[in-house]
């Protein structure tokens, strides 16, 4: 059993009660919810009577519906049923209390991605949402939850969560990361040695040199993917960049900063933690990763082949991907190149793929079709007025407004057919992005520029050097 | 208080393949909706289309069973809790596997929806026993074992599931927002020791 990690920490100080079943009732400090998970959660507290208990630490976006494309912004949205879903979401913040960064408003964006923006997300906090990427906020050295709707019901009405304490792994790694290889690669990288189903059971705590190094969104999006390696959540422990990435945030405490900072480091795993599981890697290996099947840990070095894989999962892949077992993934061709997601939809994202760009002159292939969706209108503005909207526009990249767009099938930005998409995001689940035969490569948004580049599957290495 | 669930029996299925995600059991399009009604006849759709009727969901053989037999991690990617009133309304009542993802796990016991793992010798044999006739098969969670059973009554193996889901099931307390607000005003208590739950909107 695990023993004075952040993780024990956290959980300790949030423990309301133990069942006698073995389950711990666990306070919900953070609560945020989106339009997807969240409507048939409030009928559910209604019908019982109900309210909710800590309105004022429940915060709401819409993110998953909402169309990217100015026009397609207006009220009401051209689809019925997101209309009705944005209606019903409305309808429930308004009636419960609940703030809500609705369509319009400076702060909407994705959920995972406003958290950390507005400074709601802090160290040492649980925090619970409807939506498995909930790990994200992991980043800050918080428990982070990814629930569901009965789930979300139960934090609603009684600020709490019933759960059995996972074990921590303790996830290090050591070295310098090389040229090309970002926080996308080490992540993409760890699922691929530890397997999609390697976190079953866990909680994993990202430390070492790499994760060191890392500014806070490169932290962010490894934590997001926690839960594409099977883990319950993932973070890091909080050191100086998560207090000065804090600092003067909207939701953090102006008054007694020094206090409250001294306060998250306390969290900190002790020197004398112990971990129910300790994996060691050398990040000074890794190389730029990409998947090539319709599961997470189907991926190989860019500049590696198709496995022979005889397993039916792998011949079942690579009949959906249309690729050969000897194939190199390299000159594989795109169709659509897409920059955005909770991964990869933040400001230092988009900094890294414009300032390629610019440095080495380079323009979407003309068989392509690129897309570039800031995560938040925070980061979308924030671009704007560096003028890399400019930068991407000029290049033949489309510049959209905030929104989870081509990362899931629920609102316009969708794949046609068998289109293959050189992905920024978390998932290349079999249709996940709104085609039933489309095909997805996940990749760090560096490599998709280079994809894009090149009208087909490339190494960033080359364009680098 | 819930309904008891001590067991379930019924005919059985196979759905083979490994880390079978949410998005697989119901794409996102279905998630534009604000109930859970009629999620059902959507269940497994993308994968039913491809195969064109051949899908273990499709086959007229497998029509009223309600036990699904499945192989690893299954449930994986999106915490969408759609995915189980998409199985259950279409008839399943229990799923057996070798390992399942957390939050669909968790997801199902809030709904009632028993999922048990069993080893892998256990499991094979178990597909074996429902691809040459058993005719039901049948999950004790009282004892925790599975039975296969033919004209004969199948021998009974062993199979788990969290202490607390088993509980919570047979006990009738599935039910976790129940639970929970029994605490009472120890949850306010525990509060009011984290500072940062006084936060409101600055
Ligand atoms: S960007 Fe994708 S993974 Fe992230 S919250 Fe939106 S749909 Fe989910």
């Amino acid at each position: 059993m695990s023993r004075n990690t952040l993780f024990d920490k956290v959980w300790a100080s949030h423990l309301v009660r133990s069942l006698p079943n073995g389950q711990d009732q666990i306070l919900v400090g953070l609560h945020l919810i989106h339009e997807v998970t969240s409507p048939q959660a409030f009928p559910m507290i209604e019908e019982r009577g109900l309210k909710v208990r800590f309105p004022h630490r429940t915060f709401a976006t819409v993110d998953h519906i909402v169309p990217t494309s100015a026009d397609g912004r207006q009220r009401p949205l051209q689809d019925p049923l997101a209309e009705q879903m944005l209606q019903h979401l409305e309808r429930n913040c308004a009636k419960h209390g609940i703030k809500l960064f609705n369509l319009g408003d400076e702060h909407q964006g994705i959920v995972h991605i406003i958290g950390p923006e507005l400074g709601l997300t802090q160290p040492g906090m649980v925090i619970a949402c409807g939506d498995s990427h909930t790990s994200t906020h992991g980043a800050f050295g918080s428990i982070a939850l990814g629930i569901g709707t009965t789930q979300i019901a139960s934090v609603l009405a009684t600020g709490c969560l019933l759960l059995e304490k996972p074990k921590v792994r303790r996830i290090n790694i050591d070295g310098v990361l090389k040229q090309g290889v970002t926080a996308k690669d080490v992540i993409l990288t760890i699922i691929n040695k530890l397997g999609v189903k390697g976190g079953i059971g866990y909680a994993y705590e990202y430390a070492g040199p790499v994760i060191e190094a890392l500014e806070m969104e490169g932290r962010m999006t490894i934590c997001n993917m926690s839960i594409e390696g099977g883990a319950q959540c993932g973070y890091v422990n909080p050191d100086i960049k998560t207090v000065n990435y804090l600092k003067g945030r909207p939701y953090v405490p102006k008054g007694g900063w020094e206090n409250t900072a001294y306060r998250w480091l306390e969290y900190v795993s002790g020197e004398n933690a112990v971990y129910d599981n300790d994996v060691k890697f050398n990040g000074s290996d890794f190389e730029p990763i990409m998947t090539w099947g319709v599961t997470l840990d189907q991926s190989i070095p860019v500049n590696g082949m198709i496995p022979d894989d005889s397993s039916k999962e792998a011949n079942e892949a690579r009949e959906y991907m249309g690729l050969t077992v000897g194939q190199p993934l390299v000159g594989v061709p795109i169709d659509v190149a897409f920059i955005g997601s909770c991964t990869n939809g933040r400001i230092t994202d988009l900094r890294e793929a414009a300032a390629i760009i610019k440095t080495h002159g380079l323009r979407v292939a003309g068989n392509v079709k690129a897309l570039v969706v800031p995560g938040s209108e925070q980061v979308r503005k924030q671009a704007e007025s560096e003028g890399l909207d400019k930068i991407f526009s000029e290049s033949g990249w489309e510049w959209r407004g905030a929104g989870c767009s081509m990362c899931l099938a629920m609102n316009p930005d969708k794949l046609q057919g068998r289109q293959l998409c050189a992905s920024s995001s978390n998932r290349n689940f079999k249709g996940r992005q709104g085609s039933p035969t489309g095909r997805t490569i996940l990749m760090s948004p560096a490599s998709v520029v280079a994809c894009a580049t090149q009208g087909k599957i490339a190494d960033i290495r080359q364009i680098l050097n | 208080m819930n309904s008891i669930i001590k067991s379930v029996a019924g005919g059985a299925f196979c759905l083979p393949g490994n880390d079978i995600d949410t998005d697989r059991i119901i794409p996102a399009r279905y998630l534009k909706c604000v109930t859970f009604e009629g999620l059902g006849v959507n269940v497994f759709k993308d994968d039913r289309a491809q195969l064109g009727g051949k899908h273990p969901f499709d086959l007229a053989e497998n029509e009223g069973k309600s036990i699904l037999v499945v192989d690893e991690n299954f449930g994986s990617g999106s915490s969408r809790e759609h995915a189980v009133p998409a199985l259950t309304q279409w008839g399943v009542k229990a799923i057996i596997g070798l390992s399942f993802a957390a939050i669909f796990r968790g997801n199902a016991v809030g709904n009632g929806l028993v999922c048990v793992t069993v080893e892998p010798d256990v499991h094979k044999y178990l597909v074996n026993e429902i691809n040459t006739g058993a005719f039901a098969v049948h999950v004790d969670l009282e004892r925790m074992v599975v039975r296969a059973e033919h004209q004969w009554e199948g021998e009974p193996l062993p199979c788990a599931m969290p202490e607390s889901h088993r509980e919570m099931l047979i006990t009738g307390r599935w039910d976790s927002l129940a639970t929970a607000l029994e605490a009472g005003n120890a949850i306010e208590e525990a509060a009011t020791k984290l500072p940062y739950m006084a936060l409101v909107a600055c």
